[in-house]
């Protein structure tokens, strides 16, 4: 997805320094690279020129900016798009090509609720999961074998959902929360993966949606533990049980309600850290690496060497993405269950 | 010139943009916040009803009927390894049967055919002897027919050679006398 967008803008970034400068009387094509991304590009472009030339500290030419790094990563009002969909004419140069989300706070008075993209990739992985686990769950109250892949696949998550992480860290009442780590589950993973689809964005990668989680992790946990053993009996279980001598469990108890009451809280404030950071540094280091051949552009030579390298890697690390994608959903919905499992019992 | 990019890559990195406002990784938009809030009890409630029940039903339903599968056929291999127990003892048992049942008709057999020919023997000896006296009773009658009929042809003879008739007694006096002259 970056690799597109980053070698479009860096060739328009090109085309416009051709025109600006002036300076297209020799018609040198040394630049192999661009060849094979882009066909619009027809005329020819000059001679690598001193880099000091050009203004590298400046926010459009620098690749590896921070602004320019985070914008892909963070949430905004508008999704990017390929920019040859916005070109009108070859000679156009294309500073933004982006799409506005569409608005869905339909029902909110002006002003409020702007659907941002994030807002709108969780609709979206909400359709996906209703009708994906619908439909599976139609096919299988059929009483039908289970037949063909992608059954087999959902089938296999859920399964594993119950045996691996549900049961052995819950325990014998493991079923009650099954609902909520399934949709805990795949609604982390399904947001994951739409961070992997090109121009769409990672919505986990957004501290107050991981932190919106973890807070329903958080009403989970307290609530099924004060069901469980009372508001009173939630509290104390909290503070492991100690034999103190003369009377020092009087100063040790608050103490340790104090220090257990704030890990308590800090473990759930780390579930949403964690999956928010994992996200964001993954899709951070694509970008960077990325965002190597838009720098190194202003050298053919240093081109011809870097870009390959910046390709293997982002191939590389998509790869690993694709697989922190999986294992932090995994993690989050492991540790949820964790959680609930040690509010069941005292300490 | 490549040293000089490489010098402003550090640069580059930590330059601010003259546009924009400075990028905040920890910015939060609470209507971010609510809006997955939202979303996500949604779909929990949803799915709840529509997937995760149906599912795990089905999933427990299959589960114990594969269960169920695996306990019928360890009964039924049990059963079938009974039978086939059973069979070849049955199997066993029908060929000594067997053997004991030919051995009987052999036996059978030959104590008929012992019967039957003393029989047949019997049968025989018993025509012939029965044949025998016949012919022994008949030779009789016919030796006693030919004395009469000789001695009355006698007496007649003698009658007439005599010239005289004979009375009745005398008659059977006469025949009497040559009957026992004759049998001597």
């Amino acid at each position: 997805m970056l690799l597109t967008e980053e070698e479009k803008k860096k060739d328009h970034d090109h085309e416009h320094k051709d025109g600006a400068d002036h300076d297209d009387a020799h018609a040198v094509k040394s630049d192999s690279q661009h060849d094979d991304h882009d066909g619009h590009e027809a005329h020819a472009v000059e001679a690598p020129k001193d880099p000091s030339e050009y203004d590298l500290a400046d926010g459009k030419e620098a690749f590896l900016n921070q602004t320019h790094l985070f914008h892909h990563v963070q949430d905004s009002y508008a999704f990017e798009v390929p920019k040859f969909l916005c070109k009108k004419n070859e000679d156009e140069i294309v500073e933004n090509a982006t799409v506005g989300v569409p608005n869905l706070s339909l029902f909110l008075p002006k002003g409020y609720g702007k659907t941002s993209k994030f807002m709108f990739l969780e609709v979206i992985a909400a359709l996906i999961l209703c009708g994906l686990f619908i439909w599976l769950a139609g096919k299988m109250n059929k009483g039908d074998k289970p037949k063909g892949k992608f059954w087999n696949l959902l089938e296999a998550f859920v399964v594993f959902v119950r045996d691996e992480i549900a049961k052995p860290n819950i325990g014998h009442d493991y079923k009650r929360f099954l609902p909520f780590l399934l949709t805990l589950f795949f609604f982390i993973l399904a947001l994951n993966l739409l961070g992997m689809v090109p121009f769409l964005g990672s919505a986990t990668g957004a501290l107050p949606v991981t932190a919106a989680l973890a807070l329903c992790v958080f009403a989970v946990v307290a609530g099924s533990g004060i069901q469980k053993m009372g508001f009173a009996g939630f509290l104390k279980a909290q503070v492991p049980h100690m034999d103190l001598p003369f009377n020092l469990d009087k100063v040790m108890i608050p103490l340790m309600f104090a220090i257990e009451i704030f890990g308590f809280l800090v473990k759930h404030a780390v579930l949403a850290i964690r999956l928010f950071a994992n996200m964001l540094a993954g899709h951070l280091v694509l970008a960077i690496f990325v965002g190597f051949i838009g720098v190194v552009s202003v050298s053919t030579s240093l081109s011809l060497v870097v870009t390959p390298a910046s390709v293997l890697a982002s191939i590389a690390f998509s790869l690993l993405e694709l697989f922190v994608a999986f294992l932090q959903a995994y993690v989050f919905t492991f540790l949820a269950s964790l959680f609930i499992g040690s509010a069941q019992h005292a300490h | 010139m490549l040293a000089n990019l490489y010098f402003n890559i550090p640069v580059l990195l930590l330059a601010e943009s003259g546009h924009g406002e400075k990028p905040n990784p920890l910015a939060f938009p609470v209507d971010l916040g609510i809006w997955t809030l939202i979303i996500f009890l949604g779909v929990l409630a949803i799915l709840t009803k529509f997937a995760w029940k149906p599912i795990m039903e089905a999933l427990d339903a299959r589960e114990r009927s594969i269960s169920d599968d695996i306990d019928a056929a360890a009964k039924a291999k049990e059963e079938a390894e009974t039978n086939a127990r059973q069979y070849e003892e049955k199997l066993a048992n029908a060929n000594d049967e067997a053997a004991a049942v030919m051995a009987e008709a052999r036996q059978d057999a030959a104590a008929a055919k012992e019967r039957i020919l003393a029989e047949a023997n019997e049968e025989a000896v018993r025509t012939r002897d029965r044949a025998m006296a016949d012919i022994e009773a008949a030779k009789n009658a016919a030796v006693q027919q030919l004395a009469e009929s000789s001695a009355n042809s006698a007496v007649e003879l003698a009658g007439s050679i005599v010239g005289r008739s004979l009375e009745k007694a005398d008659h059977s006096k006469l025949i009497e006398e040559s009957l026992k002259r004759f049998g001597s």
